[in-house]
């Protein structure tokens, strides 16, 4: 996040009791962390897609596209962290140099950069678990074809109605980024019957709520949904608020912390 | 909440196993270079997510090939034109397609579904709880969420594998104070009905759970109950229809 972003976040309004004032089960910390990261990274570059040059299908694409996201995602966390080592300087690269030497630099890394550490550092220890959250995550959360905007809007509501601390927090710096304002977070957590709601927002707090409630959309909420939104984005519109919720339950239950980082944010 | 149709409908038959032919063709262009490096433990679960997916195309569409008994007449499902046998194929899928409705709506959407497809296949097929008690969450979650679909399929499945007994399965229906409960059977019910109701595991609840449990099962546990909520509230939200074969389960 940069630094203008931080500055644009003012105030909250109410808060989301946290669940546990401290973990059940504790992140792994900073300096094991990286090395899985590190390893995991490793290992996906060791995936290789050879798209047919001419046959193509549909489904080549979305796998080209996966097997290349996989591989993209720590780049930028590697990047960060080497140049806030200044390991260049020092001669030195990731491949090369023991992550031990530099506990002390890593920990400070993480404490001020280091925006979704707790939940990675706590699902990390499942590894196939979290390789697979990680390629459900990258459809609901980076490849949805939902309008940001309006993916934000359904992930703070279900976030604010799990009463998900950790998610809510991560999400208003998203939900900021993508122009929710703070009269819009407020609306959120008020719900789709409160004053001042664009009518397809509303009907997004609403869908989220109905499915929180009755596991199932009504027919009035369907029907102004497929006005703007194909069957496919429909789909997404399911999953997102499905995915967080199971997120949800996995933060809540385990007691994962907001990182003093983002508190600072949005404090 | 099951609607007469869906407001989503499946692909039909033919083109169902017309994608699952093409995805095969795609997802076997997938390699990962195997050197092993003790070290690098990574390796592990990468490897067998290409293996799974791979798998898993082939677990749906080699039955498929077997019932039009390609290899006998001499073809086989990547040469053929599928609409030559699309009375075989229909006649497969309406006996023993299974999931066929759930997997062929989101079909429509490939990026989503290539990716759903593994995570499902984590918790379905991979989990480390043991899997009377994996059934025994799945159904209990798909009894609150009031999903059909959901329970017809692991009722069946579970009955059809031996799990499940009558009393148990009227049990799942009554919930965690229900009488003639296996202590821990209890307790894993009673998670669920936490997780439905307040998204959070109590502390009595997840102390039971942890004296059992390892901490990848206790992850688990929040996944698989989180993913058949999920599930639910899609395969409600869409109207998939259940398939004849489990409706005739029913009576």
């Amino acid at each position: 996040m940069s630094k203008k972003d931080k500055e644009q976040i003012i105030k909250k309004v109410d808060e989301i009791e946290p669940r546990l004032d401290k973990p059940r089960i504790p992140p792994l910390d900073e300096t094991d962390f990286i090395k899985e990261l590190y390893l995991f990274h490793n290992a996906l570059n060791r995936l290789e897609y050879a798209k047919r040059k001419d046959i193509e299908s549909e489904w080549e694409n979305e796998m080209d596209f996966l097997i290349q996201w996989l591989k993209g995602y720590n780049e930028t966390t590697f990047k960060d962290l080497s140049s806030f080592l200044k390991l260049e300087e020092k001669g030195l690269d990731m491949d090369s140099f023991n992550l031990e030497d530099f506990k002390d630099s890593i920990k400070s890394y993480i404490r001020q950069e280091g925006t979704i550490f707790n939940i990675r550092a706590t699902m990390i220890k499942y590894r196939k678990l979290r390789l697979k959250w990680l390629l459900l995550a990258s459809h609901v959360t980076y490849d949805s074809l939902l309008p940001p905007r309006d993916k934000e809007i359904l992930i703070l509501r279900i976030a604010w109605l799990c009463g998900a601390k950790y998610e809510w927090d991560h999400h208003v710096i998203v939900g900021k980024r993508v122009g929710l304002s703070y009269d819009d977070f407020d609306r959120i957590k008020r719900g789709s019957e409160i004053q001042g709601w664009n009518p397809f927002d509303a009907t997004l707090v609403r869908a989220a709520d109905e499915l929180y409630r009755n596991t199932f959309i009504s027919e009035k909420t369907w029907k102004t949904l497929t006005e703007r939104y194909d069957s496919n984005q429909i789909m997404d519109l399911t999953f997102v608020v499905g995915a967080y919720n199971m997120l949800a339950m996995f933060l809540n239950s385990f007691g994962v912390q907001t990182e003093d980082c983002v508190k600072r944010i949005i404090d | 909440m099951q609607f007469n149709e869906p407001r989503v409908p499946p692909l039909n038959e033919v083109e169902y196993v017309q994608e699952l032919i093409s995805s095969r063709k795609a997802i076997n262009q997938l390699n990962f270079d195997e050197k092993c490096d003790e070290e690098l433990d990574w390796n592990k679960p990468v490897l067998s997510i290409v293996k799974e997916m791979k798998g898993s195309i082939s677990y749906y569409l080699n039955p498929i090939s077997s019932h039009l008994k390609l290899k006998e007449k001499g073809l086989d499902v990547n040469s053929i034109d599928i609409k030559d046998h699309e009375t075989s194929v229909k006649e497969y899928i309406r006996q023993k397609g299974t999931i066929f409705n759930l997997r062929a709506t989101l079909m429509r959407h490939k990026d989503l579904f290539l990716r759903w497809g593994l995570f499902a296949n984590q918790v379905f097929v991979r989990s480390e709880i043991p899997p009377r008690e994996k059934e025994l969450i799945i159904s209990r979650t798909a009894w609150l969420c009031k999903s059909e679909y959901e329970w017809q399929h692991h009722i069946t499945g579970a009955k059809r594998a031996g799990l499940f007994s009558d009393q148990l399965i009227d049990r799942i229906k009554e919930g965690p104070d229900a009488e003639g409960w296996d202590p821990f059977d209890a307790t894993l019910v009673r998670a669920v009905d936490e997780l439905y109701t307040d998204n959070f595991i109590s502390d009595s609840t997840w102390n039971i759970l942890s004296e059992r449990y390892k901490i990848n099962q206790l992850i688990e546990i929040l996944f698989i109950v989180g993913y058949y909520n999920l599930l639910a509230l899609v395969l409600n939200s869409l109207g998939v229809q259940l398939e004849g074969m489990y409706k005739s389960d029913l009576e």
